[in-house]
């Protein structure tokens, strides 16, 4: 099996797991009106260190696994992780990629993102904007928070389940040494 | 290649999916949905008999004393539920004595059925959740779910062993209701949803002679028009009314039970005639 199918499978499947696992956790605190959001983490990694190619494979399958539910268009996050990807993607160059904090802190951008741009979107449709820009803001507070807490934790997973496998991305220093 | 391109290839290629995405067929995109829906169902299903699973055992641990106790009550309440089957029972009868006497129209006719939340889906935009029962049991798709707190919503997606419920606490459910002891419809839209805190909705064209408060709220029940929700059911407090900007209505806040946010059982009240959710206009979007 190819090396980059290979990344490409294991990656969604991680990013699968993520997500599952923070859909479990909002069931748990929904009585607390509080929701985490970590779709910088599902993208940050693959961004950073794949290629292009199967980085935007990886973003527009975890998209689509995430609209699955959500009652929006079908392919709008894909095409949001797609776009912070591409990003991601060009600013990479100027950035020591393969530290786990710039990893973190790449999630923690694309979370801040993402959030004002479904603020930029959708607040207006809401009966009462300003408690929803409130809950908006409660919740960006707390999915930085964990996506501060579990970022090197799930990118450690997503690094030894490459390495698992033999897919471990090629790293900088290799590449041009 | 030139290095300006080379630059800009990401956004090509994303603009090139994207080209390719909005122009497949309607139907390969829900054939998509579906399939990846159908994909993410199982997890989410098998997190849910899990937490079963961890219940029954950490019911095991019990004492004999506590389960003697809890038989205790439980046979309290069912006295006390045997009573109101009985009374039910008697009102039924005289509502339909009623009904032949004034010949009016009958209610619809709903099939009770009783399903496990498998997920709570809560944020500013929508307040949903998964029920661990589908089209395999026959729900329907705008039949009205029903909780211990009264109106639940209404179910907006039916799939095979899992059906999608959107909560009165969601910004894209409007319904007719009425205040308790009055018969004048005023609009409820749910999706008032601040952190921390139980969730509200927001009442429209409610008369200028109703008034409530927070120290002597009114309760708020679904009337029964324009809709498939059966009169009658609670839909939640109003707490707050005050003149809207026309001057002819007011407007107001409704404060929904807390229990929502806990929800972990609902009843589906399925039509035994289809055509009551089918109906054009009243199908769920």
């Amino acid at each position: 099996m190819p090396t980059s199918f290979r990344q490409v499978f294991i990656l969604c499947l991680c990013a699968c797991v993520l997500q599952s696992l923070a859909g479990q956790f909002n069931h748990l605190v929904a009585p607390f009106a509080i929701t985490l959001d970590l779709a910088g983490l599902l993208i940050a990694f693959a961004a950073l260190r794949l290629s292009f190619g199967p980085a935007l494979v990886v973003a527009l399958f975890t998209g689509l696994w995430v609209d699955a539910y959500d009652p929006v268009s079908f392919g709008r996050h894909a095409f949001l992780y797609g776009l912070a990807v591409c990003l991601i993607h060009q600013l990479r160059g100027r950035l020591p990629r393969e530290e786990t904090f710039v990893c973190v802190v790449a999630a923690l951008f694309v979370n801040l993102a993402l959030c004002v741009v479904g603020g930029f979107l959708d607040l207006g449709s809401l009966p009462d904007p300003a408690a929803g820009a409130l809950r908006l803001l409660a919740d960006l507070v707390a999915s930085q928070l964990a996506t501060a807490l579990l970022g090197p934790w799930f990118i450690a997973l997503q690094l030894r389940s490459l390495q698992l496998l033999g897919a471990e991305p090629v790293s900088a220093l290799r590449r041009y040494a | 290649m030139p290095r300006r391109f080379d630059q800009a290839r990401p956004f090509f290629t994303l603009g090139l999916v994207l080209l390719v995405w909005l122009i497949l067929p309607g139907a390969i995109k829900r054939f998509a949905r579906l399939s990846f829906y159908e994909l993410k169902a199982p997890v989410d299903l098998a997190a849910s008999y899990v937490g079963e699973l961890q219940d029954f055992w950490s019911q095991k641990t019990r004492t004999n004393n506590e389960l003697i106790a809890a038989a205790r009550e439980l046979a309290a309440v069912n006295a006390s539920y045997e009573f109101r089957m009985r009374d039910d029972a008697r009102l039924r009868t005289e509502i339909s004595r009623l009904e032949e006497l004034l010949r009016l129209p009958s209610y619809g006719e709903f099939r009770s059925e009783p399903a496990r939340v498998v997920r709570r889906d809560f944020n500013a935009w929508w307040q949903r959740i998964i029920v661990r029962k589908g089209s395999n049991h026959g729900i329907l798709v705008g039949s009205p779910v029903i909780y211990s707190g009264g109106l639940a919503g209404r179910v907006v997606e039916v799939r095979s062993t899992t059906s999608v419920v959107e909560l009165i606490s969601s910004p894209g459910l409007r319904l007719a209701a009425v205040f308790d002891g009055d018969d004048r419809p005023v609009s409820f839209q749910g999706g008032v949803n601040p952190p921390l805190r139980p969730a509200q909705g927001v009442l429209e064209f409610v008369p200028l002679d109703l008034f409530a408060t927070p120290a002597a709220p009114r309760s708020l029940v679904t009337s029964g028009l324009g809709g498939i929700f059966p009169p009658g059911l609670i839909v939640g407090q109003v707490v707050q009314l005050e003149l809207g900007t026309d001057g002819l209505f007011k407007t107001g806040r409704v404060l929904i039970d807390e229990r929502l946010g806990r929800i972990t059982e609902v009843t589906v009240l399925v039509p035994i005639d289809a055509s009551v959710v089918n109906a054009p206009g009243q199908t769920a979007p």
